[in-house]
């Protein structure tokens, strides 16, 4: 009994320093280079110039702020390797028949419904990619990350057979995967 | 096995491997996963991906950036940086390289390997750092492992590994040019390029030719060794990379010369001459199956000297090997790695021939990574090696049996175990055992084959390979405030049959006097390492450690540093300490490094039963860079080494010169 108290103790002690998975504000250009940079690591990457679709809610100020900021991110476009991606502002409304875009990247002040944008993504068969854990965790993203002073990357598995996509198994060993 | 039979099983592998693998597999980006996680990437420990903080044992990656700004002529010159890697420089471009004390004359504890490559010398298990065919300009990244990691990386691990990992030409584009002049007659010219022959294949050539005066400071009474001998180091490496059947298949020859004074026989100074030359072929693939690595290489090693009595000492070693890995992800949590190798090393015996020493190893190794909880990643790994000793040719009437002695079969396990619980953005905790093993070296089984009247010193094959086996825990912390980070290791080892190459002549036969290799006891050590390492504003980076260690040794009745000639407990200095200061900031670049090391001993003398512990004072040893970017690609710099003093003692050997090079580098 001692012994699961000790445990117990531990346990919550430990607890209290693990990692929020709190959103931050804006998108950044370290961001924009992360998003680019994990397109490369699909098993059948994009290659040349590609469109990177930023979703956002008509008439959220907030969202609408967010989504700008993250298309400033690109500043025009951002190269990796044999890959250039620009980014594309998209409404809501306007997802049913959005195509020919190689991933999705939600803002943290997206302020919308995840799913929405999941199933987009699943349409589309492309990653759908946010800056908030949270949201990989629960499933909607497939890839998120946490650009901090150590950088954090989790992928959901579920998410990715959703939507038919793949990352090659060092990507997957190198991140931690749901 | 012969070396057509183990060529031709070589090229069925390698082809059953090519067809199996598909065209969408890919292969491994080191510069793109650096820049996704914002920090070195490793592939060396567990075959996983992973970020140095991440990797189940003590860890430190040396950058690109950092060796350019090291103002290091050569590699231990690089690792002397390191808190808790021992750097003893017996000349000026010899030196014995350990981790965590243990240093001794041609350390046998270390695995050096480059791009998975051994490198250490089979001979005596030991690097000889000179003939290692790599510019610094050539190499991505340094990986230092701290303590026993046999089951991860292979038996030597025992100390440590030296992991050297350079440009890939597939996926990095590199062209350098260097010359370099300074005191000591000191001239180095190379080169380093890599060319795209369309989209699938690139090659990288690489190049050095370096003249040198040998430290004049003498301190021995060998006449050989007063007059400054001239170094000559000249190497070529080639490799050819190519994206064949959707993984990376690549093509490697090296051929290297060295010519300086080194320590083969009863820690005797002598004018070494090395020849070695080496041919690789990998396959590296991201296939259904795992990311599978197909590796076969063969290393020739020539080693000539004249040591006592003008007898000629003439190694040759052919080492090949065979090694087949496959990693695979299963599930989200879990990481297999499963890995078969075959060895084959034979040399002939000197300096009485006639005869081989040889062995095959069969090795079967596991690991398994276990994301258990979100924030704690278990890794197991185990290794079997099974070796098989034989001796063919003549047996000198010096030595008593025959060549049945030798047909012996040694089976050793060795394991590691780890624990890294990532405790927020700031805090990584590592708790590491490890069992680690350490194999006799050829000279040990038996290459060397020495009549001196009445005395004669042999190897032999009873010697048992040494076990070390290590507990440790490690907390990495970072200052996100101060962008600063702190690593702390506090660790405990116990090593087991020490070995000594060449024992004190105590067995009698008739009117000969015989000195075999021997295992001569145990020997335990505690100790514990804090670095901090950061950056302030206006561009200036700082490191700051040190370590802290006691070992204690426990020879066998009638064994003692007088008859074997190791003596770790006052060879290893108890603190050492290293400090760094850099700037840069426009066109300039301006780095000052200082170590230091506590009083030691060093072990030296002329024959087994005659050995002396020479002292060796504290010291703190000073090295800088200034850089400045004359043009674009163009940069010069004036570097040194041991600029504190003229001379500083190091070793019980030759006193360490103060050494001031200037230099230009041409990027384009």
């Amino acid at each position: 009994m001692r012994g699961a108290t000790m445990v117990l103790g531990l346990t919550a002690g430990l607890a209290g320093l693990l990692p929020c998975n709190a959103a931050r504000a804006q998108a950044t250009a370290r961001d924009a280079q992360l998003i680019v940079r994990t397109l490369t690591f699909l098993t059948e990457p994009p290659q040349g110039a590609a469109v990177i679709a930023i979703p956002y809610m008509p008439g959220d100020a907030a969202s609408v702020a967010a989504a700008r900021q993250a298309v400033a991110a690109f500043a025009g476009g951002v190269t990796v390797g044999h890959l250039t991606a620009t980014p594309q502002l998209v409404a809501t409304p306007d997802l049913a028949k959005l195509s020919g875009v190689v991933a999705l990247f939600m803002p943290d002040r997206f302020g919308g419904d995840t799913r929405q944008l999941a199933a987009a993504a699943r349409r589309l068969h492309v990653p759908l990619i946010s800056t908030n854990l949270g949201c990989v965790e629960q499933g909607a993203c497939t890839v998120g990350f946490s650009a901090g002073a150590t950088v954090q990357i989790e992928l959901n598995h579920a998410a990715c057979a959703a939507s038919g996509i793949e990352f090659i198994q060092a990507f997957r060993m190198l991140v931690k995967e749901i | 096995m012969k070396p057509l039979r183990a060529g031709a099983v070589t090229s069925a592998v390698l082809l059953a491997t090519l067809a199996a693998a598909p065209a969408a597999a890919q292969t491994m980006d080191y510069g793109g996963f650096e820049q996704l996680m914002g920090q070195p990437v490793t592939l060396s420990a567990t075959g996983l991906p992973t970020t140095v903080s991440d990797v189940p044992a003590e860890m430190e990656i040396i950058t690109a950036d950092e060796i350019r700004r090291s103002g290091a002529t050569d590699i231990p010159g690089i690792l002397a940086h390191v808190v808790g890697v021992d750097v003893q420089n017996t000349g000026a471009l010899a030196a014995n390289v350990s981790i965590r004390g243990y240093n001794q004359l041609q350390t046998p504890r270390l695995l050096v390997l480059l791009d998975g490559r051994q490198v250490y010398m089979d001979i005596y298990g030991a690097a000889i750092w000179g003939v290692i065919p790599v510019t610094l300009d050539d190499i991505r990244q340094i990986e230092i492992v701290k303590g026993p990691n046999s089951a991860l990386f292979g038996f030597n691990a025992v100390g440590g590994v030296i992991n050297i990992v350079t440009w890939n030409p597939l996926h990095d584009t590199v062209h350098v040019a260097t010359l370099s002049d300074g005191n000591g007659d000191h001239r180095t010219g190379s080169g380093t390029a890599t060319v795209r022959l369309g989209d699938n294949t690139s090659l990288k050539l690489a190049a050095q030719i370096t003249r040198d005066d040998d430290y004049a400071g003498d301190r021995t009474s060998d006449a050989s060794y007063s007059n400054p001998h001239t170094i000559y180091q000249s190497f070529i490496a080639a490799s050819l990379h190519q994206i064949l059947f959707g993984g990376e298949f690549e093509l490697e020859a090296t051929h290297a010369n060295l010519e300086e004074t080194e320590f083969p026989l009863f820690a005797v100074p002598q004018y070494m001459r090395y020849v070695v030359d080496s041919l690789k072929a990998e396959f590296t693939g991201d296939t259904p199956a795992g990311m599978v690595t197909l590796r076969a290489y063969r290393n020739m090693s020539a080693v000539d000297t004249t040591i006592v009595n003008a007898l000629e000492l003439d190694y040759y070693n052919k080492l090949t090997v065979l090694q087949a890995q496959d990693v695979v992800k299963l599930g989200a949590s879990h990481s297999i790695r499963i890995a078969a190798e075959y060895r084959n090393s034979i040399v002939d015996t000197t300096p009485i021939g006639g005869a081989h020493v040889l062995y095959n190893i069969g090795s079967l190794s596991g690991a398994w990574n276990w994301h258990a909880l979100p924030w704690l990643t278990l890794t197991s790994a185990a290794r079997v090696d099974r070796l098989w000793l034989q001796r063919t040719g003549l047996l000198p009437i010096t030595l008593p049996g025959g060549n049945d002695l030798w047909n012996r079969v040694l089976t050793v396990a060795t394991m590691n175990f780890g624990a890294v619980a990532r405790l927020g953005p700031n805090d990584t905790l590592r708790l590491t055992a490890a069992r680690g093993a350490q194999l006799p070296n050829l000279v040990e089984f038996g290459a060397l084959q020495l009549f001196y009247p009445p005395f004669a010193f042999s190897g032999q094959p009873f010697i048992k390979p040494s076990r070390v086996d290590n507990i440790e825990f490690d907390w990495d912390h970072t200052f996100a405030a101060l962008g600063t980070t702190m690593r702390f290791a506090a660790f405990g080892q116990e090593t087991h049959d020490l070995p000594v190459e060449v024992g004190p002549p105590t067995t009698i036969v008739g009117p000969i006097h015989l000195g075999f290799s021997e295992n001569i006891g145990n020997s335990r050590e505690i100790g514990i390492e804090l670095a901090f390492k950061g950056n302030l504003p206006g561009g200036f980076t700082w490191s700051l450690g040190g370590s802290e260690r006691a070992v204690h040794d426990r020879l066998d009745p009638g064994d003692s540093t007088l008859t074997s000639g190791v003596d770790y407990q006052q060879g290893t200095p108890c603190q050492t300490a290293n400090a760094d200061l850099g700037w840069a900031h426009g066109k300039w670049e301006i780095d000052a490094f200082a170590r230091y090391q506590a009083s030691s001993y060093g072990v030296t003398g002329l024959v087994p039963g005659a050995y002396v512990l020479a002292p060796i004072p504290a010291y703190v040893a000073i090295d800088g860079r200034i850089a400045y970017k004359v043009a674009r690609g163009i940069t010069v710099s004036l570097t040194g080494q041991n600029l504190g003093t003229r001379e500083t003692v190091q070793s019980a050997f030759a006193r360490v010169d103060r050494r001031v090079q200037a230099n230009i580098a041409v990027r384009f």
